[in-house]
């Protein structure tokens, strides 16, 4: 009998190879005792054997991108029957929806293995723990996100102070011209955020980099966040260089500022620690090696670009209860070398990935 | 007929022989020129943005970097100019005088007048003697700036320095404190427009264009170096996508762009457009156009053509045909040269970019063209310089008609349709016009051109479209749009019967002037 949490489930201080990991989740997603229905019956139109074929990361660009399956699919074809019956259900995520109808993932613990190793980093960044409480302005709803931070604000003993905020209806907004609304909603957003500010002892702040420009907009607002907030996460939209060096140097000097990278699909990649040699002043790294991050060359995404160069995002989830073989990201970044103390490259000014088509609209979230 | 003002004309070049002397070598294009940074430029000074973008000269090839200020630092930098402390008016206008001396004159921050003619004639693409023009131009509008100041201002309204406590009049007093400027990149004179904010006491933004950032980075460490406070300008690239932010956080804007620009901002109390000029020449019966074929063609191609102060289109009554091919006959025989070549006179543009210029004018005007028939089809449009850039030739069309749709057009070389004109014609069917040359003895036609409100300016005579002198509107003053009259009325210093009244409101209901 296959011990599911031996590989693929081991605590990240004593990782396997990632190839070790390739290699448990193709015996344990492919095997119809243990696997997703999708999986199963997936595997017979493709054209190898997953359980004997596919061994390195490497050999996982055979697999063809499904994620977009996952937008109609029922979702209990998506949990691994290795993973019923084991008295709990799943939670459902829902992607944010930027590019069309939503993708559903189910979890039964992974984004809370990702959470915790995600609040160590936090600690190597200096935010602060048991001493104030977190406010978070962003989706709840179908959106995993808000329920990460909820598990975040729990294991640093942070009350979690949520403000709802509905992605899809920005973007719409946005699509449809009515920029106006959309500031509007940003307006309604930070009023109650500043009713947190005020009464509550907040030091901890997630929010999107457009929320904190318009924070920052806001002087009564931005001057709550300064004396009070010691520790902020970014995440959910990209941002460019300059906007974050004003930030963290200019708006909010005195708090810690970590950015998150991201999605449903991928789980969370927080930023690292500087590391010495540091080109990039902020390098993502993914939950290695359950998440693999690849860059790869647009003109020819069987290759990857060098370190230092930039390419576009590939994601690989190989956790017990997901396996996303092969997910073309709408992001480009710079692949950075990896340092010690973090399993897999590292990925750099992520920035939404253009092919000259229709543009995304990232909104506010 | 009027004679020609005095010589203030700095262009009048291009169909005679170009300026001689411009006293720099003829360099090989993309040597000399070193890649370099265009920085913001904050109240602080000179800052390195995180986010930077590579910008390409006339060949295509790279020419510096970029800059780029995302919305948070353009609202930080406008924060900054708007905290800072007023410098009195003497001051600036000291300081402007001064600028325009240190721009046409001076090394600023180890660059030369010529080093700057030359950088913005190989990114612009515009002759080099463009530039070197523009230095005496900025020096004089410099020296202009107080008597500008004072003309443009109503005769029945005080400035708000003189205004004294014990007054009751008309002030004259500024709409906002800080206007963003999203510059053009098509002639380096466009710059000089908001010089003349700083006069008033205006703070200016500019968000440079690409193909011009030399200019207002010039005339900005001129500004500086002249003694005008730093918090005074500032400058500010950025995308494309993030330039709104720029006009959304002064409190006044003066933008640039094409007829949908103009059209976006038409109801704008805030927001001042300016776009194509469509300036004309017309030119009737009593007068024989072959004796002033100088001035249109000047009119047409002087300064490569790419003001909007520049013909585009000519109406003429006897013989128009006669009159086009004349016109593409002179204008073809204009030297094809690199930028920085001191006898260039038209634009220089990236190959590709002249091969689309040329499609679309083949498809549109290719069977209207007025050129001589033994010009090679293969360049009729430009001529390949063989370094990934191509010189825009003059184009002439003859039209059946001013109602032609494509008279009117505006583009960004010499281009010029040419079209009859019948008495029965009035000026109400010209269409908006910036500039018009009138080439007439009929007084009542030439008032009647004055009248209109679609045009903007009259010139009579051998006074090309194109002519200009500090201090004489361009379109309107831009004082028109920057600044208001307010009444100011103060109590009299003796105040007989001053009500005591404890009603709320109803203390200050007298006549002061009374």
């Amino acid at each position: 009998m296959r011990d599911v949490d031996a590989v693929l489930g081991t605590p990240w201080h004593e990782l396997p190879s990632a190839d070790a990991v390739v290699a448990a989740a193709m015996e344990w997603h492919f095997d119809p005792a243990t696997g997703s229905r999708f999986w199963v019956e997936r595997a017979a139109s493709l054209p190898f054997d997953p359980r004997k074929d596919i061994t390195t990361l490497a050999d996982l660009n055979r697999f063809p991108d499904v994620s977009a399956e996952w937008r109609d699919v029922p979702v209990e074809d998506l949990v691994p029957a290795g993973l019923r019956g084991l008295g709990r259900l799943p939670a459902v995520w829902e992607s944010g929806g930027t590019t069309g109808a939503p993708k559903r993932i189910v979890d039964l613990g992974q984004w809370e293995r990702n959470t915790r190793w995600w609040s160590e980093v936090l600690d190597q960044h200096g935010f602060p723990s048991g001493d104030g409480n977190l406010l978070f302005l962003g989706p709840t709803g179908p959106h995993v996100v808000a329920d990460a931070l909820r598990g975040l604000a729990r294991l640093r003993g942070a009350v979690f102070f949520p403000v709802d905020l509905d992605p899809r209806w920005v973007r719409r907004c946005l699509q449809d011209g009515q920029s106006d609304i959309a500031r509007h909603y940003v307006d309604h957003i930070l009023d109650q955020a500043e009713w947190v500010l005020t009464s509550q002892n907040v030091s901890l702040l997630y929010a999107t980099p457009p929320l904190l420009e318009a924070i920052a907009e806001r002087p009564r607002l931005a001057g709550l966040v300064r004396d009070k907030v010691r520790g902020i996460m970014w995440g959910s939209t990209s941002i460019d260089p300059e906007t974050l060096r004003l930030l963290s140097g200019e708006v909010f000097p005195d708090a810690a500022v970590s950015g998150l990278y991201g999605n449903t699909m991928m789980g969370a990649a927080p930023q690292r620690p500087a590391a010495p040699g540091d080109t990039e002043p902020c390098v993502f790294q993914s939950f290695h090696p359950y998440v693999h991050l690849s860059l790869l060359d647009p003109d020819d995404l069987s290759r990857e670009v060098a370190y230092g160069e930039r390419g576009r995002v590939c994601m690989r989830q190989l956790s017990p209860e997901v396996l996303l073989p092969h997910v073309l990201e709408r992001d480009t970044a710079v692949r950075v070398a990896p340092v010690p103390g973090f399993g897999g490259d590292g990925v750099a000014d992520v920035q939404p990935f253009t092919d000259g088509g229709k543009k995304i609209i990232e909104g506010v979230y | 007929m009027a004679g020609r003002p005095e010589p203030e004309t700095d262009a009048g070049t291009a169909t005679g022989a170009a300026t001689p002397g411009t006293g720099h070598a003829v360099a090989t294009p993309g040597t000399g020129t070193s890649a370099e940074d265009i920085t913001v430029e904050r109240p602080s000074g000179p800052y390195r943005s995180a986010t930077r973008t590579a910008f390409t000269d006339a060949t295509g090839s790279p020419a510096g970097e970029l800059s780029l200020a995302p919305p948070l630092l353009i609202r930080q930098v406008i924060n900054e100019m708007r905290a800072a402390p007023e410098q009195p008016t003497a001051e600036r206008l000291a300081a402007l005088a001064r600028a325009g001396e240190l721009f046409a004159t001076a090394t600023l921050e180890g660059e030369t007048p010529d080093a700057y003619c030359r950088r913005q004639a190989l990114v612009s693409g515009l002759p080099v003697s463009v530039a070197r023009r523009t230095l005496d131009r900025v020096a004089r509008t410099g020296r202009a700036a107080a008597d500008t100041l004072a003309a443009q201002r109503p005769t029945g309204a005080v400035p708000l320095d003189e205004l004294s406590a014990g007054a009751t009049t008309a002030v004259w007093a500024r709409k906002g404190d800080v206007l963003g400027v999203l510059a053009p990149g098509n002639h380096p004179a466009t710059h000089l427009e908001w010089l003349g904010a700083l006069a008033l006491g205006h703070r200016v933004a500019v968000r440079p264009s690409q193909r011009d950032p030399f200019t207002p980075r010039r005339l900005v460490r001129a500004l500086r170096e002249a003694g005008l406070a730093p918090a005074y300008t500032a400058l500010l690239p950025t995308t494309h996508e993030h330039a709104e932010a720029l006009v959304e956080q002064a409190d006044l804007g003066l933008v640039y762009g094409g007829d949908g620009v103009v059209a976006r901002y038409a109801d704008s109390r805030r927001v001042l457009a300016q776009g194509p000029g469509r300036s004309k020449v017309l030119i009737t019966r009593d007068v024989p156009w072959r004796d002033h074929l100088d001035t249109v063609a000047d009119a047409v191609a002087a300064d490569a053509g790419v003001q909007c102060l520049n013909a585009s289109a000519v109406l003429c009554e006897d013989d128009p045909q006669g009159l086009a091919r004349a016109l593409a006959d002179r204008l073809g025989r204009l030297p094809l040269l690199p930028p920085d070549h001191p006898g260039a006179v038209l634009p220089v543009r990236p190959l590709d970019e002249a091969r689309r210029l040329a499609e679309q004018l083949h498809d549109t005007v290719g069977t209207q063209l007025a050129a001589a028939p033994d010009t090679d089809p293969a360049e009729r449009f430009f001529a390949d310089l063989g370094d990934g850039s191509a010189v825009l030739r003059p184009v002439v069309v003859a039209l059946d008609s001013p109602r032609d749709p494509h008279f009117g057009a505006e583009l960004p070389f010499p281009y010029v349709a040419v079209a009859p004109w019948q008495p029965d014609l009035r000026p109400s069917a010209f269409g908006r016009t910036l500039s018009l040359t009138v080439l007439s003895e009929d007084a009542a036609l030439v008032r009647e051109c004055v009248a209109s409100p679609r045009i903007r300016n009259v010139h009579l005579g051998d006074v090309p479209t194109h002519w200009t002198r500090p201090g004489l509107p361009h379109d309107g003053s831009l004082a028109e749009f920057l600044m208001e009259s307010k009444t100011f009325a103060a109590e009299p210093a003796e105040p007989a019967e001053f009500s005591q009244s404890a009603e709320p409101g109803t203390a200050a209901v007298r006549n002061p002037a009374g």
